[in-house]
């Protein structure tokens, strides 16, 4: 075989130029620390990459819902419990205005108070939260309970407002709108009011009426909690699902640090080789001998 | 026998060894040129002569200075270089492109959609907030952003492509040029004996080697041994001393072709390697084909999106441009998105100026695909309490309420999807889609719920619009412009891959044509060294013969 100079030169720049490439990529994926960094260093693996992305976006976006069906749903609760509570306040008034020694000023005091309470349970079944009422259904700008010359009024509608936590996913963020319970509770309440104001000694049916009311509104507040409760374990579903996409994607697109350095060491060592006989190889040529 | 004819033979010596001499000496002085094929001379002894009856010798000569070349190996290299420069120049073009597509640092695109459902996952949480709105819009003035410029740096990208095939054009068409001049000279030369053409032909074959990198050809000699050059599909680009020019024409749908420039007609094959043929295959290929994809996808974006958006009443609503003399399901109407229009209805919801429904349930407008055109629907409406519709010089339905306003439900033809009235985006393609004109006017016009099909109420916060746009996220969509970016990522990895395979065969063989027609110094050393012997021997015969001679005159004398 006949070998030329210029074939040697040849053949050393084609491995110089293959060598340098391979240096040069495997010194970006050392400082990078990314094995995949664009659609064609491995378009498979890009796509893939692209959907967990896509996932990881999903998934912060998840986290920000549940916070605010959280936060929402501990709102309706609140608002509930302190409605129960005003239930409370009223039995034990009324019970305490069905005995007879009562005094006529001391019914009207009574009176007074049972107005005061219906008063509190209007706000807390109209309470908002970022601007929205929170028993109103979807109607949110609505101010959904109102107490007129009938009775107590429901201006909201029936829809139940809920938080969409991924696709095809939603969650309850409250309770629905217009329910019996509250209406009940209102109702019983302005029953008392009303009773007491007409000097009514007997209060059994609003007694009654207060109790059944407030175990409704017990229920619904029990509801609200298990809805907070289910939000909560969906929260750190979603956390756990968000550390496997972390993991996942580092896995898929990272470089394997330890091997790709010794891939790089192995490849400037073998540049070096290319240099060093390249320089023999040209050191041995007849030109170097003749004088 | 006579002395001077010593004399004689020992002259054509150094004569011959000179002439030797001259051809080692090309040698080492090109033996870095590329193209260059080494020659040699080729001494043999001159005519004997017959003197009584001895027949003598009369000294040596160059017989020849031959060029030492492979024909067969010079076509496989030719062809070679043509495969090497296709596929290197597309790996080069891709990679210039990759911005285009990004990264996973800043996937553009990508990025732009997975916000753009982001947005609206936020807005189905929080139907009733005016800034969850805003967010929507920016991110929806984002993503059509994104689109158009993509689709317009894809666009740059191939008109840059077509200079550059212009200019190669101009090229090739000097080189053939180069290359009659060169075989009328060569004609010329070889008509005599001996005559020094070997240059000529190293510089035709690396003009020949240069043609290759632009276009793929083949190469014959014809009956009088003169070079023929063809096109892959037969046509001939040179025979002999005629060139015929090559030019580049663009049809109507934008493609590409490399036309014989005097009669127009296409010159076949001249996509299938060089740098012409990777630039006509990216033009009319491989960035046509990510322009369609993103054309379609876009479109189907801007449709489905539309379809999903919920109701918002306003006053005043535009439609996209369309041919008011075509039906509005017509595939010829300017809007790509118009076939997609079929037999059904939507609803038109009207207020009144305190916002209460002018009639619960709203008012049914019909559409019949293949016949219903834009005036039909302008008159529909203007039938309609307080609306005046009618359709203006571009097409577009412009629609007015009088003291109250309007929205739009229950869309079943697709019309309003497909037109953009009441929808987030108008535009059926990259190029065109942009925020519809009552979004790109007012936030407010991003509606997250529907208005109720028997009251014609809208809930302020019914997000059940919002959320079905949201889980657009979990449909195809993403996962084809996924595809799409991945594709043009299997598209460059397989042009860097056969580059690679491609330049090893041509390597192999610039080797092979090296071991062959290279220079190697020390043998051209040692050659130089024989010459120079063989050049001292015929003076030392010289000298030993003058001598001779002056022995012989001695005795005269």
């Amino acid at each position: 075989m006949r070998v030329t100079q210029e074939g040697i030169l040849q053949r050393a720049l084609a491995g110089a130029t293959q060598r340098w490439s391979e240096i040069a990529r495997l010194e970006e994926a050392v400082a990078s620390g990314k094995r995949v960094r664009s659609p064609g260093d491995d378009p498979s693996a890009y796509r893939a990459a692209l959907a967990t992305k896509r996932a990881l976006a999903l998934a912060e976006g998840a986290k920000h819902a549940l916070a605010l069906a959280e936060a929402r749903l501990a709102a309706s609760e609140s608002a509930l419990h302190e409605l129960g509570n005003l239930l409370t306040r009223a039995r034990a008034l009324a019970v305490r205005m069905t005995n007879a020694a009562v005094t006529a000023a001391e019914r009207q005091a009574a009176a007074a108070e049972a107005q005061h309470l219906l008063s509190e349970a209007l706000a807390a079944a109209n309470r908002r939260w970022q601007g929205e009422a929170l028993f109103a259904g979807t109607n949110t700008s609505a101010t959904p309970y109102a107490l007129q010359a009938g009775g107590i009024v429901y201006t909201g509608d029936q829809g139940q407002r809920t938080i969409a936590i991924a696709p095809g996913r939603s969650v309850a963020a409250g309770i629905p709108g217009g329910t019996a319970e509250l209406l009940n509770a209102l109702a019983a309440l302005k029953g008392l009011a009303d009773a007491l104001a007409a000097g009514k000694a007997n209060l059994g049916a609003e007694i009654g009426a207060l109790t059944a009311a407030h175990e409704g509104v017990v229920r619904r507040t029990a509801e609200a909690g298990a809805a907070l409760a289910s939000v909560r374990r969906e929260q750190a579903v979603w956390d756990e699902m968000r550390t496997a996409l972390v993991s996942e994607q580092a896995r898929r697109t990272g470089a394997d640090l330890p091997a790709t350095i010794a891939r790089l060491n192995e490849a400037r060592n073998a540049l070096q080789a290319l240099y060093l006989a390249i320089t023999r190889m040209q050191s041995l040529s007849l030109v170097n001998w003749l004088r | 026998m006579s002395i001077f004819r010593a004399l004689d033979a020992a002259a054509s010596a150094l004569i011959a060894q000179q002439r030797a001499m001259d051809v080692i000496s090309n040698n080492i002085a090109n033996a870095h040129t590329p193209g260059y094929a080494r020659e040699e001379a080729l001494l043999a002894p001159r005519a004997d002569e017959r003197i009584g009856g001895v027949v003598l010798g009369r000294g040596v000569h160059v017989a020849a200075v031959r060029r030492i070349v492979d024909p067969l190996l010079e076509k496989a290299l030719t062809g070679a270089e043509a495969q090497t420069r296709f596929w290197q120049t597309q790996a080069e073009a891709l990679q210039n492109l990759s911005p285009i597509f990004g990264n996973l640092a800043q996937t553009r695109l990508a990025d732009a959609l997975n916000r753009f459902f982001s947005a609206w996952q936020g807005l189905a949480a929080q139907p009733a907030d005016p800034v969850q709105k805003a967010l929507v819009r920016d991110a929806a003035q984002t993503l059509a952003d994104t689109i158009r410029t993509t689709r317009a740096e894809l666009v740059q990208a191939g008109d840059a492509l077509r200079t550059r095939l212009g200019d190669g054009i101009a090229r090739v068409n000097a080189i053939l040029d180069e290359i009659a001049q060169i075989n009328a000279e060569l004609a010329r030369l070889e008509s005599q004996p001996n005559a020094p053409a070997g240059n000529l032909r190293n510089r035709r074959a690396a003009l020949l080697q240069e043609l290759a990198s632009w276009i793929p050809f083949q190469q014959v000699q014809n009956p009088k041994g003169e070079l023929m050059l063809a096109t892959p599909g037969g046509g001939l680009l040179l025979a002999g001393t005629n060139a015929r020019h090559l030019a580049v024409q663009q049809n109507a749908q934008g493609k590409l072709t490399i036309v014989w420039a005097k009669t127009g007609a296409p010159a076949q094959g001249l996509d299938q390697g060089g740098r012409i043929g990777a630039w006509l295959q990216l033009h009319n290929t491989r960035i046509a084909g990510y322009l369609q994809s993103l054309d379609a996808w876009a479109g189907d974006l801007a449709f489905r999106v539309n379809a999903l958006h919920g109701s918002h009443a306003q006053a005043d609503w535009t439609s996209a441009a369309s041919n008011p003399a075509l039906p509005i399901s017509d595939p010829a109407q300017p809007n790509a998105l118009a076939a997609r229009v079929v037999s059904g209805s939507f609803t038109v919801h009207l207020y009144d100026a305190t916002g209460a429904p002018v009639q619960p349930g709203g008012y049914a407008i019909t559409i019949v695909q293949g016949t219903t055109t834009m005036n039909d629907i302008a008159a529909q409406l203007s039938a309609l309490p307080g609306v005046i519709a009618q359709v203006d010089a571009a097409g577009r339905l412009v629609i007015h309420v009088q003291n109250g306003t309007l929205a739009f439900g229950q869309d079943t033809s697709g019309f309003l999807a497909a037109y953009g009235l009441g929808g987030v985006f108008q535009g059926h393609d990259a190029a065109t889609i942009q925020l519809a004109p009552a979004v790109a006017a007012s936030a407010d016009a991003i509606a997250p719920g529907y208005a109720d099909p028997t009251t014609s109420a809208i809930a302020p916060a019914d997000g059940t619009a919002a959320q079905a746009i949201f889980w657009l996220a979990s449909s195809d969509l993403p996962t084809r412009l996924d595809a799409w970016i991945a594709g043009f990522g299997t598209d460059l990895q397989q042009a860097q891959t056969r580059a690679q395979s491609a330049q090893a065969a041509r390597d192999a063989l610039a080797q092979r044509r090296e071991q062959i027609s290279g220079v190697n110094t020390d043998e051209e050393m040692i050659a130089m060294m024989r010459a120079q012997r063989a050049f001292e021997a015929a003076a030392k015969a010289i000298a030993t013969t003058n001598r001779m001679l002056d022995a012989l005159m001695g005795v005269i004398r």
